[in-house]
């Protein structure tokens, strides 16, 4: 049964998939579907209401007058690169480091691990915040700070899985054959270990999405005028107690964002390895 | 077990040095000479010189380390830039909150996670299992911050019961004050002002400790002597609480023993929500105004917490289950 059959059969994943299609067609689509440019302030309809069903502006209007629909549209975008950008990133470092360490071993692996010991020793969100307040805030040095943060739990993946099959008789096959190390590392033994890089990965989304989410909230992630939606967040946090409307909505986009990839990362998880079950 | 731990100890040297090396670092890598940040703007040319003798900052880096290094060992982490105190002290007056906070969002969750999973993996595959792992699953994906804002504006804001920040006198002061004079009204202060920020705290805790619960117990319910106990007719009820979950909760109880770390340092978003006058809160404060030292003692403190806390689960875990062997 193909993979993509096997998640349209699993309920969890199917409507996992449903949810990161639609982020991405939102996204792409961004410029056709918004009902109003999303960064025209308009200083005589501050704060309005939402109106789901008459109104011109139905998810209503932030401080400024701009379209909260139109804002969490066009902010599906920095939302897909950051988890695109910062798990890629987090992906190819991890992948590199623990393949390395766990095909090389020794006084190698010692090192690399040892060094992704020390990075796990800080709470997630305070080294991306360390990071940040070193490198100055931003969209790409928030990027790199969670990628960096993101590492070493790729590494410890990577390096699990190909010490286990290092010792496979496929390898053995291939040595016999006379492929080289690089070959052997990356051809066979990585090709074998995709499955559950992949449920990483789709996991590590939903946690950069809501790691960016904070730093912007504290002012350290995505500066203006680029539209992030924790940074509306963050913005409408004054006028919470008579506009809760911008804050709810730009909050609820990132959760069903989130949750979408959690589901498919979880469906996924069932679907390659049953035992990996939690 | 003793050999175990040494070597563990010994494991943690070369990590705490690593630690504190970027810790270190922090100031030297940042934008701008740390000494213009400690003059202050429109210094002259003689009180740079003066503060970068007087702080050692014209030795070369790693004679700044070790002198650093020496000094934090001793407890002295310095001076605040801005708020002109020792820093060790300003941490030292966050620090119960902090923990506090973790605590209790820790032991809600908790409350409510373990009855949740056990319910979901004895109703297996029921309509009330389902439901509670995608509440579980909506607890992982939930924003904290967005989650705490949300109890502000519709739970604190119309209720007018719970306090919409800072912290009040502190449970311990509460309960001091409960032995001096015999009256409880400051520890339920101190419990309004904790509610709304556990829950916003706790529960992505709880809801991995829900799922973990469940699948601990599912796995455990498939055992041989599971089967045995069945055969030999005993109740499904003492099956689960007696043969089963004693088994199941070891690692829901390391799971959440761990948690206790990553829940002190990843409490600034919601201490910041919640003007909740914790170390995070300080730490974030604390680089918005530059002020370098407070930053590299409150991430080193945090850091040097989620250590610990993770080997001593780590030990116990070996204390309580005497299968796990160690080489």
């Amino acid at each position: 049964m193909g993979s993509l059959k096997k998640i349209i059969r699993n309920r969890q994943a199917l409507l996992g998939l449903i949810i990161v299609v639609g982020l991405i067609l939102v996204a792409l689509l961004a410029p056709f579907i918004m009902p109003h440019n999303p960064n025209q302030p308009s200083l005589f309809i501050r704060y309005q209401s939402p109106d789901f069903f008459a109104g011109d502006y139905i998810l209503g209007t932030d401080d400024l007058g701009r379209d909260v629909l139109s804002r969490i549209i066009i902010g599906s975008r920095i939302t897909l690169q950051i988890g695109i950008i910062a798990v890629g990133l987090s992906l190819v470092l991890g992948v590199v480091l623990g393949g390395i360490a766990g095909y090389v071993g020794g006084n190698l692996d010692e090192l690399i691990m040892r060094i992704m010991d020390i990075i796990l020793s800080f709470p997630s969100i305070l080294l991306a915040i360390l990071v940040v307040a070193i490198i100055g805030p931003g969209f790409l040095n928030a990027m790199l700070a969670i990628a960096i943060v993101r590492t070493p739990q790729m590494a410890r993946i990577t390096r699990a899985q190909v010490l286990s099959l290092k010792e496979e008789d496929f390898v053995l096959a291939a040595r016999a054959l006379g492929c080289g190390h690089m070959q052997i590392l990356f051809r066979h033994i990585l090709r074998n270990a995709f499955a559950p890089m992949l449920v990483v990965a789709t996991m590590g989304m939903g946690t950069a999405v809501i790691m960016e989410a904070s730093l912007s909230f504290l002012g350290l992630g995505t500066q203006p005028p680029t539209v992030s939606w924790g940074r509306m967040l963050s913005a409408a946090r004054e006028s919470i107690s008579f506009a809760p409307h911008v804050t709810f909505f730009a909050g609820m986009a990132i959760f069903i964002t989130v949750l979408g990839f959690n589901l498919l990362g979880d469906g996924l998880r069932d679907i390659f390895d049953p035992r990996l079950k939690e | 077990m003793t050999r175990y731990i040494i070597r563990r100890l010994i494991n943690l040297i070369p990590v705490l040095i690593g630690v504190s090396i970027i810790v270190f670092s922090t100031i030297h890598l940042a934008p701008g000479d740390p000494v213009f940040l400690m003059a202050g703007e429109g210094a002259s040319e003689e009180t740079i010189q003066l503060i970068r003798q007087q702080y050692g900052l014209d030795e070369p880096l790693y004679v700044q380390y070790f002198t650093w290094i020496s000094d934090v060992l001793q407890g002295d982490f310095g001076i605040s830039l801005r708020q002109r105190q020792p820093v060790a002290s300003l941490i030292l007056g966050r620090l119960p909150a902090s923990i506090e906070l973790a605590l209790v969002s820790i032991i809600i969750g908790t409350i409510i996670a373990i009855p949740l999973g056990i319910l979901g993996a004895v109703k297996h595959k029921s309509l009330f299992d389902g439901g509670s792992m995608l509440v579980a699953l909506a607890g992982i994906s939930i924003p904290n911050f967005w989650l705490g804002l949300l109890l502000l504006t519709f739970v604190a804001l119309p209720l007018g019961f719970f306090p919409l920040f800072g912290r009040g006198a502190g449970l311990g002061e509460g309960i001091a004050h409960f032995f001096s004079t015999g009256s409880l009204g400051v520890f339920w202060e101190g419990v309004r002002y904790l509610i709304l920020p556990s829950i916003t705290l706790g529960t992505a805790g709880a809801a991995l400790a829900t799922r973990l619960t469940r699948s601990t117990l599912l796995e455990v319910l498939k055992q041989d002597y599971i089967v045995t106990a069945r055969a030999k007719g005993l109740s499904e009820r003492i099956i689960i609480y007696k043969h089963a979950l004693k088994n199941a909760m070891l690692p829901v109880i390391t799971v959440i023993g761990l948690r206790l770390g990553v829940t002190i340092g990843g409490a600034v978003v919601t201490e910041v929500v919640f003007a909740w006058p914790g170390v995070g809160r300080l730490i974030v404060d604390a680089i918005s105004w530059r002020d370098f030292p407070v930053v590299q003692a409150g991430v080193l403190m945090l850091a040097l917490l989620f250590v610990l806390l993770n080997l001593a689960v780590d030990i116990s875990y070996g204390l309580i289950n005497p299968k796990i062997q160690y080489e």
